[in-house]
């Protein structure tokens, strides 16, 4: 009884059901009978009735009804509720019991059998004498029956059997065992329910009609017991609603009763059975609020009710088990779909629940001694090896007066129950409860709470003396109140870890768990940390350390012989633990004191060591592992018997480590891999602190936070003490090992820009300042990689300097050997760069070489390297235009086939330095020149930044035989600079026309006042017919003339008239001649205006023959303006200039190149 | 009036933790840890709430057999937790709120002292002496 | 009227102080900036500890650089940020068209290059203040024309 005193009886438990007995079935011979039963019983799923059947035997027994009461003037109920009731009428009394009779309608032997179901019937009856049990039949027949009222045998033999039987037709069934035996069963259990139904009922009106017999003085008992009842035959009858309402009544009656020691217990159990009911049917209701409500009702209102002191226990239990069931009723309905929140979930009844079996476990090691035995005979148990009503003791059941009957037996009894409490194993019950409630807080998203109720977990498997399991939880979530530095909580879980090491004698634990109690995050007292410091001493001599307070005497005796036994053993002395994820005693930082150092300095770390315990701590050894091991030998340091090795509690110490690093680890990193400090001996224990990378632990991330943060309040105060601010001390946990500092010097000088396509010239000098020789010295010089893709296409290097560069030479020249340089030696050499395209590069100029030098008496051979870049722009040298003019200069948007026309080129300079032109020359492709020039005009011409040359060339283009009417016309070659760089401009194509008639004329340059200018027009017929053509001259006041005035004339196809006319000019300077109107009556298409474009409009008219003129002619190109004075027979033309002057021999052409913008004339003497 | 008092830091450890000295103080360290988790849920959960539920104020953070919780949560994600007897039912909210109130300004106070450095435990006499007027006095 | 000449004339002592003091050592014009960050940053810490005490909890983080548009910056400077603007991926600008501590400096170009000195302590202010709000941030300034200013947060996400 003792552990399941407290549990709920099942019956309570269940889902009240009706109860159906079947009587007259053979399940375990008869094959027909047995497929009966089985379609009874399988697939019970929700949409069948809620109905338990029973296979009984057709003789069997029914729990005898006691005779009704007639009054109830003389009773005096024993107890509220026997604990057999609810059973039986779940399990013992039916509401319906069903004969199984296999009777065919036309059986040969109706009489007979019909006579034996009779008698079948009857003996039930008989055993259910005074019940209100129904009885009905049910005939299993092997013919399938004919439709209702076809059958009129049938119909008169049921009413026959009804008869026989005192049966009412609506309790005689029929089941043939044919195909749908499912089917009927379902028809046949569903009037079967309805039986049911209607003895429920009958059963809740009998109990109620009791009421009116009772007394409220005497019989207060019965209204609790009578409502449960009505309740509970409500639940059977499946109706919920009303259940519930006649469990709340019987749960305030209950209240109701008159409380005192003796009854206290029936009250509880009974007010626990009834709040059971109900929080049950309101989750059922999917009324979770008022379950809960319920609950806390039941809890407030029985919390206080603790019955006798001596078993005080007995009610924390109780208590226990309350939280307990409502938790697993919230837990049921969870699983049947309802949700449950982070406040109110499961879990907090099942923690509450553990709660109250840790204060019985307390109340219990207080109220039952141990050594006391059991008295005899034991007032527990009764003669029928249980109780009969709920809630009572054994050894005065019914006894319901405040007093107990015998202070003796009472006596005994508690003693009794005492010992039995004893045996209840508490740690057992909590875990499991805690357990429950770890698993809801995980679900409900209470990581908190689950760690605290593991500690709780890991506390009572202490208790439990379970230390294995007790240490295995402590360490699972101390790492969570480590991370959320909630020290003293972490502290008081260290604090019983320590225990439960110290009671296995774990030494590895013990060290650990001592070393973070002693540490800066442990909230102990001094007094403390100074008595687990001397264990922990003493177990790193290979002693038994004392035993850990508050542990009791025998386990502390046990452990102590552990100790002796680890003593003994020799070896397995060594423990390395890792203390990077604790807040360990002994702090360590380090770092390396640069973040790179040159491969010819000695590398230099330093590691900070101290101790947060409160006496002064030995190590014999500290040492430093490293990425590259070769270089661990160096960073150790070890005790040889001196102080040094001691750290004084809150002073930091500090060691200090150098070494050469190896020439080939230039441009690696070196990392600390781990720190290790020993404490302990070879000949006691060893225990080796071993730090990840560069030390720090769990606590020094936010420690450092925290520093720099508050440095501005204490900055000024220590750096006047020189002291170290432990926690501001960063941690540089690797370095770069980087090549020697070159000492050479690199110069470049060159004169930016540069021009596209010239050979660029960058000189380069390198000189030494080394003291010993440089050896090997090479220089990479080029386009420094990693610029934009094509721009190592467009990019020439070259040594070389007699010829230009071309696709064949590299963007980067790499390792071009220079030999060895001496101290204080200097070195030149020149670069060429050729630059294709514009813009911005970046030139590399890399010089490498090895020496030999010492470090720390070490001689090591480096390589160094000085880089050197420098950034160039490319522009162009100069622009070039061009365009197609006229022979009267006029724009010619397109040329006429075997036309003359003119090609003008500006060559304009964007260079920041004078251009010598070498030369220039057009090749043509279709065209041909019109002049027989082979020499430049631009030959040897120097320009200034913004001057510009120009050029004219007089083209012709013949008839293209293919149909497009564009022509090529060719490329316009400059040369330039020395060496000479030619570029080549390619000229614009020129659409082609052709046109039927080409007229020109043929005049002098100019014209003389009142003197003659004859004036030839030459007329040409391009087509291949004959065309008339009528040409016209128009007056002018600005000349007389002869010839005819108005000429109609033929030409033959190719063929070619001459009109020679005498103009004679009457006003001096420019003057329009007179205009030709030419119309081609033939081809319409063309008009004098077409043809007017060939011939000259103007002409400059001279005032005299004899004097000598100058004419200044504006030369407008650009922005540059450039004078030019001219003779007047145009035989020699000077050309002056702010910067050149030189003679200019002026052809027709050039001078037609001057654009006449304005001039004046003045008379020289 | 209360039986502890706690300031939890932004990351969440104690900055400030005092409780009544005749009980278990290490169960109120328990009390006021665990109900961190209801109190981060409730902030986590801010972003869906409405204005009216975004006071400073958590209100009841949960309650157990012997004591209810209360939480609060500065702007600045500070948390202080007050814990009271379960048996003093004739504490209203209101008066919560204004204990709440008063640990809250005497907060600020020490924030604006250049003598404390944010993330450090409180150790400002003025703050110790507003929380001792709310605790619950040994009698 | 007279606290806020006062905050006014203090920044700009503070600044002259800082500047003045680092005169003989040879640190440069960046550690000055620093010093006059953090100090905003401390400030800021402790302000906003304040300024929140009476309002509900911010929702998100741009109700938290809304508060700073509208409400600190009003306590501290009297008005508010003229515009806010963000790219919903943690980067803030908020622009003050009369920012208060320069207002005081001629407008134009004349004393431009002087401006980072008298914004770096409102960096630091905010950053301050949203640190101890949770809010991990990189704060810089940016003048083009005086007296306007931006400021830009970058919430550096964890």
């Amino acid at each position: 009884m003792a552990g399941s005193q407290w549990e709920l009886p099942p019956e309570l438990c269940c889902r009240p059901m009706a109860f159906v007995a079947l009587t007259g079935l053979d399940v375990v011979y008869n094959a027909v009978h047995r497929a009966i039963w089985d379609a009874f019983c399988a697939n019970r799923r929700a949409d069948r009735v809620p109905i338990s059947f029973k296979v009984l035997p057709g003789d069997h027994e029914y729990p005898k009804c006691r005779t009704k009461r007639t009054s109830y003037e003389w009773y005096i109920p024993k107890g509220i509720l026997k604990t057999g009731w609810m059973n039986k009428h779940l399990n013992l009394v039916p509401a319906l019991v069903v004969l199984f009779y296999e009777l065919d309608w036309d059986d040969p032997q109706w009489k007979e059998k019909q006579s034996e179901c009779a008698t079948k019937v009857e003996i039930v009856r008989t055993s259910l004498q005074g019940r209100n049990t129904k009885v009905a039949v049910v005939l299993i027949q092997k013919k399938t029956p004919l439709p209702p009222g076809e059958d009129l045998v049938a119909s008169e033999r049921a009413a026959a059997l009804c008869n026989a039987c005192d049966l009412s037709g609506k309790s005689l069934f029929v089941l043939p065992h044919t195909d749908h035996l499912v089917g009927y069963i379902i028809r046949l259990e569903n009037a079967f329910y309805e039986h049911a139904q209607t003895y429920y009922y009958t059963e809740i009106r009998r109990v109620k009609s009791h009421k009116e017999f009772l007394n409220k003085t005497t019989h207060q008992l019965l209204f609790v017991r009578h409502q449960f009842k009505i309740a509970f035959f409500s639940e059977l009858k499946q109706d919920t609603q009303n259940a519930l309402k006649y469990y709340r009544t019987a749960y305030s009656l209950v209240h109701e009763l008159r409380a005192h020691e003796t009854n206290m217990l029936e009250i509880k159990t009974m007010a626990g059975f009834i709040n059971y009911k109900i929080c049950r049917l309101c989750f059922q209701h999917n009324t979770p609020l008022d379950a809960i409500a319920q609950f806390r009702k039941h809890i407030d209102l029985c919390k206080k009710k603790i019955g006798s002191a001596e078993l005080a226990f007995e009610h924390t239990a109780w208590m226990s088990k309350q939280f307990q069931s409502f938790g697993e009723l919230f837990d049921e309905a969870i699983k049947l779909g309802l949700t449950a929140i982070q406040t109110q979930n499961p879990g907090f009844y099942y923690q509450q629940a553990a709660c109250y079996s840790q204060d019985r476990k307390l109340q219990a090691q207080q109220l039952c001694q141990s050594g006391v035995s059991l008295p005899t005979p034991d007032p527990l148990e009764t003669p029928t090896g249980g109780l009969d009503f709920y809630g009572q003791r054994p050894w005065r059941q019914g006894h319901q007066s405040i007093d107990p009957p015998d202070p003796e037996k009472e006596k005994a009894g508690i003693l009794a129950l005492q010992i039995k409490e004893r045996d209840v194993p508490h740690s057992e019950l909590i875990i499991a409860l805690l357990s429950n409630a770890v698993a809801q807080f995980k679900k409900y998203k209470c990581p908190r709470m689950k760690s605290h109720l593991m500690v709780q977990m890991g506390e009572e498997y202490y208790h439990a003396k379970d230390y294995t399991k007790a240490l295995k939880l402590l360490d699972y979530v101390m790492c969570d109140y480590r991370t959320e530095r909630w020290w003293g909580l972490l502290t008081a879980i260290l604090t019983t870890a320590l225990r439960c090491a110290y009671l296995m004698a774990n030494v590895k634990d013990y060290i650990t768990y001592s070393m973070e109690l002693l540490g800066r995050a442990s909230t102990l007292r001094e007094e403390q940390k100074s008595r687990i410091e001397k264990n922990l001493i003493k177990v790193l001599m290979n002693e038994v350390p004392d035993a850990e307070p508050e542990c009791d005497p025998s386990s502390s005796t046990a452990a102590a012989s552990l100790w002796n036994d680890r003593m003994a053993l020799a070896g397995s002395n060594d423990f390395t633990i890792e203390v990077q994820d604790y807040v360990p005693f002994i702090q360590c930082k380090a770092r390396f004191q640069s973040p790179s150092f040159h491969v010819d300095q000695p590398i230099q770390l330093q590691v900070f060591v101290r101790a947060d315990c409160p006496h002064p701590v030995r190590f014999n050894k500290l040492a430093v592992s490293l990425s590259n091991q070769e270089y661990n030998q160096w960073c150790v340091v070890e005790s040889s018997g001196q102080e040094n090795m001691c750290l004084s509690p809150g002073a930091t110490r500090c060691y200090n480590f150098s070494f050469v690093a190896k020439t080939e680890d230039v441009g690696k990193k070196i990392e600390m891999t781990g720190i290790e400090v020993m404490l302990g001996s070879e000949t006691g224990r060893c225990v080796f602190l071993s730090w990840r990378g560069a030390g720090g632990d769990a606590a020094s991330t936010h420690e450092a936070l925290q520093a720099i943060r508050s440095l501005r309040h204490r900055g000024r105060g220590t750096e006047g003490r020189q002291e170290l601010d432990w926690d501001s001390l960063t941690i540089q946990h690797s370095t770069m090992i980087i090549s020697r500092v070159p000492k050479i010097s690199v110069q470049l000088s060159h004169q930016p820009p540069a021009l596209n396509n010239e050979m660029y010239c960058i000189n380069f000098t390198v000189q030494s300042q080394e003291e010993a020789v440089a050896r090997d010295v090479k220089l990479t010089a080029g386009l420094k990689p990693g610029q934009e893709a094509n721009l190592s296409h467009t990019t020439y290097v070259t040594l070389n300097s007699s010829k230009v560069c071309d696709d064949s030479d590299p963007a980067l020249l790499p390792d071009i050997p220079l030999g060895d340089l001496n101290p204080g030696e200097k070195m030149e050499r020149c670069v060429y760069v050729k630059c294709v395209s514009t813009g911005q590069r970046v030139f590399l100029f890399h010089v490498a070489y090895t020496i030999d030098t010492t470090v720390e008496g070490q001689q090591i051979n480096c390589k160094c390297h000085k880089d050197e870049t420098v950034n160039i722009e490319t522009v162009v040298p100069f622009e070039v235009s061009v365009k197609f003019v006229s022979t009267k200069f006029e724009p010619l948007d397109r040329v006429a086939v075997d036309i003359p026309f003119l090609l003008m080129t500006d060559l304009l300079s964007s260079s920041p330095w004078p251009i010598l032109l070498a030369t220039s020359s057009l090749q043509l492709v279709t065209m041909t020149s019109k002049t027989a020039q082979l020499h430049s005009q631009l030959e040897q011409v120097v320009l200034q930044t913004g001057e510009c040359a120009s050029e004219c060339f007089c083209l012709q283009c013949p008839p293209v035989a293919n149909s497009s009417n564009t022509v090529a016309t060719g490329q316009y070659l400059i040369s330039w600079r020395s060496p000479l760089v030619q570029t080549a401009v390619t000229l614009p194509h020129v659409i082609l026309e052709t046109v039927p008639l080409y007229i020109h004329a043929e005049l002098p340059s100019f014209g003389r006042v009142r003197e003659s200018l004859p004036v030839r027009y030459h007329i040409e017929n391009r087509t291949a017919l004959v065309q008339e053509v009528e040409m016209a001259v128009e007056p002018s006041d600005a000349f007389m003339f002869s010839g005819l005035k108005q000429v109609r004339l033929r030409i033959l196809p190719g063929s070619e008239q001459q009109m020679l006319y005498n103009y004679y000019p009457l006003m001096a300077g420019y003057q329009t001649l007179p205009q030709l109107n030419i119309s081609l009556p033939r081809c319409p298409t063309t008009n004098t205006h077409t043809l007017r474009r060939f011939l000259p409009q103007r002409i400059f008219v001279k005032v005299t023959h004899k004097h000598f003129e100058v004419c200044i002619y504006t030369l407008t190109s650009g922005s540059t303006v450039t004078w030019y004075r001219i003779s007047d027979d145009f035989s020699t033309a000077v050309l002056t200039d702010l910067k050149l002057v030189r003679q200019h021999p002026p052809t027709l052409t050039s001078i037609h190149n001057v654009w006449h913008k304005k001039f004046f004339l003045s008379r020289m003497t | 009036m209360a039986v502890c008092i706690a300031v939890i830091a932004k990351e969440n450890y104690p900055l400030y933790i005092r409780s009544v000295p005749t009980q278990n103080e290490l169960k109120f360290h328990y009390t006021v840890h665990t109900s961190l988790d209801v109190v981060e849920e409730k902030i986590s959960a801010v972003g869906k709430a409405m204005a009216d539920q975004r006071e400073l104020y958590l209100g009841l953070l949960y309650p157990t057999e012997d004591y209810k919780v209360y939480g609060y949560v500065t702007n600045s994600k500070v948390k202080f937790v007050i814990v009271v007897d379960s048996s003093n039912t004739s504490l209203r909210d209101n008066e919560i709120r204004s204990m709440f109130r008063k640990l809250h300004n005497s907060f600020t106070d020490v924030m604006c002292n250049p003598f404390y450095n944010p993330g450090d435990p409180i150790q400002s006499k003025a703050f110790d002496g507003i929380v001792s007027g709310m605790m619950v006095q040994p009698s | 009227m007279a606290d806020e000449a006062l905050f006014q004339f203090l920044h700009n002592e503070v600044i002259q102080y800082i500047y003045k003091s680092a005169e003989g050592g040879e640190t440069e014009n960046g550690r000055n900036i620093t010093k006059l960050e953090n100090m905003g940053f401390r400030v800021g810490q402790g302000l906003i500890e304040r300024f929140t005490k009476d309002t509900a909890r911010f929702k998100d983080e741009l109700d938290i650089m809304k508060f700073i548009c509208k409400d600190f910056w009003t306590c501290v400077f009297k008005k508010q940020i003229d515009n806010l603007r963000t790219n919903h991926q943690g980067i803030y600008v908020l622009q003050d068209n009369k920012f208060r501590l320069l207002s005081q400096l001629s407008a134009g170009k004349q004393y431009l290059e002087h401006a980072p000195k008298y914004l770096a302590f409102t960096c630091g202010l905010v950053r301050g203040s949203l640190s101890n709000l949770g809010v991990k941030s990189i704060v810089t300034a940016e003048v083009s024309v005086m007296p306007a200013c931006k400021f830009q947060v970058m919430i550096q996400k964890l």
